[in-house]
């Protein structure tokens, strides 16, 4: 049940990256990473752990700095825009992981999520959230450390709902979650692109992910290996193809 | 090309000791004393290496433990006219003693409680100093002893530090390179995983705090001979200050680091004397510098210095086959591992109520349901972080109901966290080793004098350890720092880390999240392994296809309660699972 959206191609450009170099000290791990997402569309950023996927968020929301290439959002230049700039431009990054704040509550912990919405905006935006997990709703007074693997996830999305983007990039977001929930989270995923967020998802169920993505890139040893304008029409193993091209490739690197 | 990597060590101990004995011979007595403060300085920050840097405790007052030493040292000596060198022999059971008083809060107090602890105990130990005037002689004081020939020169006393030093330093670094210093570094970056894997944390800090008391006061015995006379004023707070800086900006869990750290404070008003009185001052701005330049201090420069780390295959598989040498000898089979009614509540939500559930020697368990529905609940219960309200525990015939959570690890239960619990700091193989633990023959004091049994223990462990890593397919990554690994490699480190313990039951707890499906496979192989040589595998996961594949057994949570348990075909074509948690 995909929902329908306009032809991509006429779609105008979200995000432009270009050339992306990014690791950790000496550690390369992106080597000229180059990705695109157009307003209103969901790409689902695939391959193998260790690819670089996470680190390409990361790089694309300023949390690590690039040694090399562009980041163009939404017309303005945010190469060297850190995290806060990002997320006040609209582009938000859900991290790996249950990163939530374990002392407060659930409902400070999507208040700190709205921090920079207008003050009259805050409840409509975490009652929207709680509308996508009436889960979360239930547990509102609750600690966030006292949630479960799985509930500490549902709350790292909604805070991505909650600061309202313009491109939410999700990272794992099935990871601890069960079969039903995944199905949820997707859904809130594609209900916010019919409302034109653009998504994009890395995600290691390949199926789930391309059940929900227009397009897909592949990533394999810090390069793309596998751009694809349509997701309707790959299969699982033409992806698992991938990432093994992402090792030739990467076998002919001095 | 390897004899000269392996030398350089060496060959820099040697080199750096040589230039430090032969100091006297071109320095004036002034600067020879200034060196002989900072050896005696670094006697006592050795051990406190242990207690701050690798224990993570902070641990600010042992200004304390010095005055402990002078005053031990110089009271024995001018009052019972014991011999200098017997009396500074004696300031290790003052230590010993200074130090599990001052350790014991730190088993319960935490980070800034346990510092106030400590500031509170130097202040304790002046005052005392002060008000005792027939044994301190109070304000006015006592002299020092002086050391007879051949350590009665200033150039003698030096060497006599030095000496002293070597030892302190050879004591340390045998503690921190071995099964203590692994399982210190734990307690501070993952404690629930030292938990885990059964190390006894409390009787741990004590040893290490009775063994960094020991080294302060005897510090403390020979900073009185170079102070020739001492008062309750020399141990100002500022000293205090200068040892804990001095592991900070050496870099935590380093030796080399705050050794250097020592005697750069040491030297510094030395070099700037205006400064002397702004000391505070400028330790603060030292410490500002690093903390905002390089977090990981001294060492963490020193580090920068070498080369890049060189990249390493990731897409090595594993090698179950490697699994028995990991577990060494064949697991007996203690009989099942069973929750019998067990309910437990967090505040007043009902978190399990009444489950009961079987893990068998030799089978695959399942355990699956909804977020919430309390599976790593019911898992903490069996690994034993948390306490039943109601039910019973039962291993065999044994009751385990009430029993710790190190007890089980030694009773063979090992466990894996959701979140993957590692010491980022420490090496990979490393990591695995913590998990061997308890199969150390070797006691703190063997290790700390690093008597043969200890270098036993290191290479059976080691090799144990790269076994457990061939297995799940990380050995090429043994001697990478961990917090380099991926997510997912965590989660097999994990694995590796549970399967060092040599268990008879592995709680694995969500061990697939995050995987690909090519990591899954390597996961299930391993799983099978396990169970093909009678390991009871909990398995706690949500790729349900991936559960019903390799479980013989699964049980369905809900809520707290059991929804369904059966075999795979029998849950698959359970009605309520099926809507309540597969979806369709």
């Amino acid at each position: 049940m995909p929902i329908s959206a306009p032809e991509p191609a006429k779609r105008e450009t979200l995000l432009v990256a270009r050339g992306i170099v990014a690791g950790y000290g000496k550690l390369s791990v992106l080597e000229g990473v180059d990705i695109e997402v157009r307003a209103g569309e969901a790409v689902a950023l695939l391959g193998p752990n260790g690819a670089g996927k996470s680190t390409l968020l990361s790089a694309l929301s300023g949390i690590i700095a690039k040694s090399a290439g562009s980041v163009h959002f939404a017309g303005a230049d945010v190469t060297r825009a850190t995290p806060q700039q990002a997320v006040r431009a609209g582009l938000v990054h859900v991290l790996e992981g249950h990163h939530v704040f374990g002392p407060l509550s659930v409902h400070d912990n999507l208040l700190l999520a709205a921090f920079n919405a207008p003050p009259g905006e805050r409840a409509a935006r975490i009652e929207e959230a709680y509308e996508a997990f009436p889960e979360m709703a239930e547990r509102r007074h609750l600690r966030a450390s006292a949630l479960s693997g799985g509930q500490q996830q549902m709350l790292v999305v909604a805070q991505g709902i909650v600061r309202r983007p313009r491109l939410l990039m999700l990272d794992e977001p099935s990871a601890g979650l069960s079969p039903v929930l995944v199905d949820r989270v997707l859904a809130v995923a594609a209900a916010m692109r019919a409302r034109g967020v653009s998504i994009l998802l890395v995600e290691q169920l390949v199926e789930k992910a391309l059940g929900l993505a227009d397009r897909v890139y592949v990533l394999a040893r810090g390069r793309m290996a596998l751009v694809s304008e349509s997701a309707a029409g790959l299969a699982p193993a033409a992806i698992e193809r991938a990432y093994l091209g992402g090792e030739a490739l990467a076998g002919v690197q001095p | 090309m390897k004899a000269p990597t392996a030398l350089r060590p060496a060959a820099t101990i040697i080199a750096g000791a040589l230039l430090l004995a032969t100091l006297p011979l071109f320095l004036n007595d002034y600067w020879v004393h200034i060196a002989t403060l900072a050896g005696t300085y670094w006697v006592l920050v050795s051990g406190l290496d242990l207690v701050v840097g690798y224990a993570g405790m902070l641990a600010v007052g042992y200004g304390g433990m010095l005055a402990v030493g002078a005053y031990t040292a110089s009271v024995l000596a001018a009052k019972a006219g014991l011999d200098p060198l017997l009396a500074l022999a004696c300031c290790t059971v003052t230590g010993v003693i200074a130090g599990i008083i001052v350790g014991i809060p730190g088993l319960r107090l935490t980070s800034f409680y346990f510092a106030m602890a400590t500031l509170g105990f130097a202040i304790i130990v002046t005052q005392v100093a002060l008000a005792w005037g027939s044994l301190t002689g109070g304000g006015i004081g006592l002299a020092a002893p002086a050391y007879a020939d051949p350590f009665a020169s200033t150039g003698g006393f030096y060497c006599l530090v030095l000496i002293i030093d070597a030892l302190a330093t050879w004591l340390v670094w045998n503690i921190a390179s071995g099964n203590p210093g692994r399982a210190l570094i734990a307690v501070r970056d993952a404690d629930v995983a030292a938990e885990a894997v059964g190390v006894p944390i409390a009787r741990l800090k004590l040893s290490v705090f009775a063994l960094s008391g020991a080294l302060g006061s005897v510090a403390g015995g020979l900073f009185a001979t170079a102070q020739s006379y001492i008062t309750p004023d020399a141990f100002t707070l500022d000293l205090s200050v200068l040892f804990f800086i001095a592991v900070l900006i050496g870099g935590r869990g380093r030796i080399v680091g705050p050794m250097i750290g020592t005697g750069l404070l040491t030297l510094l008003p030395e070099i700037a004397a205006p400064l002397v009185a702004w000391s505070a001052f400028v330790y603060a701005c030292l410490l500002l510098v690093v903390v905002l330049l390089a977090p990981g201090g001294i060492a963490e420069l020193l580090e920068r210095l070498r080369r890049a780390p060189p990249p390493i295959d990731r897409m090595a598989g594993p090698e179950p086959e490697a699994m028995s040498a990991a577990l060494v000898s064949a697991p007996r089979a203690a009989g099942q591992l069973a929750l019998a009614e067990v309910s437990r509540a967090f505040g007043g939500v009902r978190a399990l109520d009444g489950i009961s559930l079987t893990l068998a020697p030799g089978t695959v368990h399942g355990l699956i349901g909804p977020n919430g529905s309390g599976k790593t609940t019911a898992l903490n219960i069996l690994s034993g972080f948390y306490a039943v309200h109601s039910g019973r525990i039962r291993l065999g015939e044994a009751d385990i109901t009430r029993t710790s959570v190190q007890a089980r690890a030694a009773l063979g239960i090992a466990r894996t966290f959701q979140t993957p619990r590692i010491l980022g700091e420490a090496s990979v193989i490393e990591n695995v080793m913590l998990g061997a633990w308890r199969h150390a023959a070797a006691s703190f004091g063997e290790v700390a004098l690093g008597l043969p049994r200890f270098y036993r223990d290191e290479r059976a462990l080691r090799a144990q350890a790269m076994a457990a890593l061939a297995t799940v397919g990380l050995a090429a990554w043994a001697n990478a720092r961990a917090d380099r690994l991926q997510h997912s490699e965590q989660r097999f480190l994990e694995i590796a880390r549970a399967l060092a313990m040599r268990p008879g039951f592995v709680l694995l707890d969500e061990p697939a999240a995050g995987l690909s499906a090519a990591e899954i496979e390597n996961l299930g192989a391993i799983i099978a392994e396990m169970r093909r040589l009678g390991l009871g595998v909990l398995l706690v996961e949500h790729h349900a296809d991936f559960v019903f594949r390799i479980s013989d057994q699964v049980t369905v949570l809900a809520t707290g309660r059991v929804l369904a348990a059966g075999t795979p075909a029998e849950i698959r074509a359970h009605r309520e699972v099926v809507h309540a948690y597969l979806g369709a």
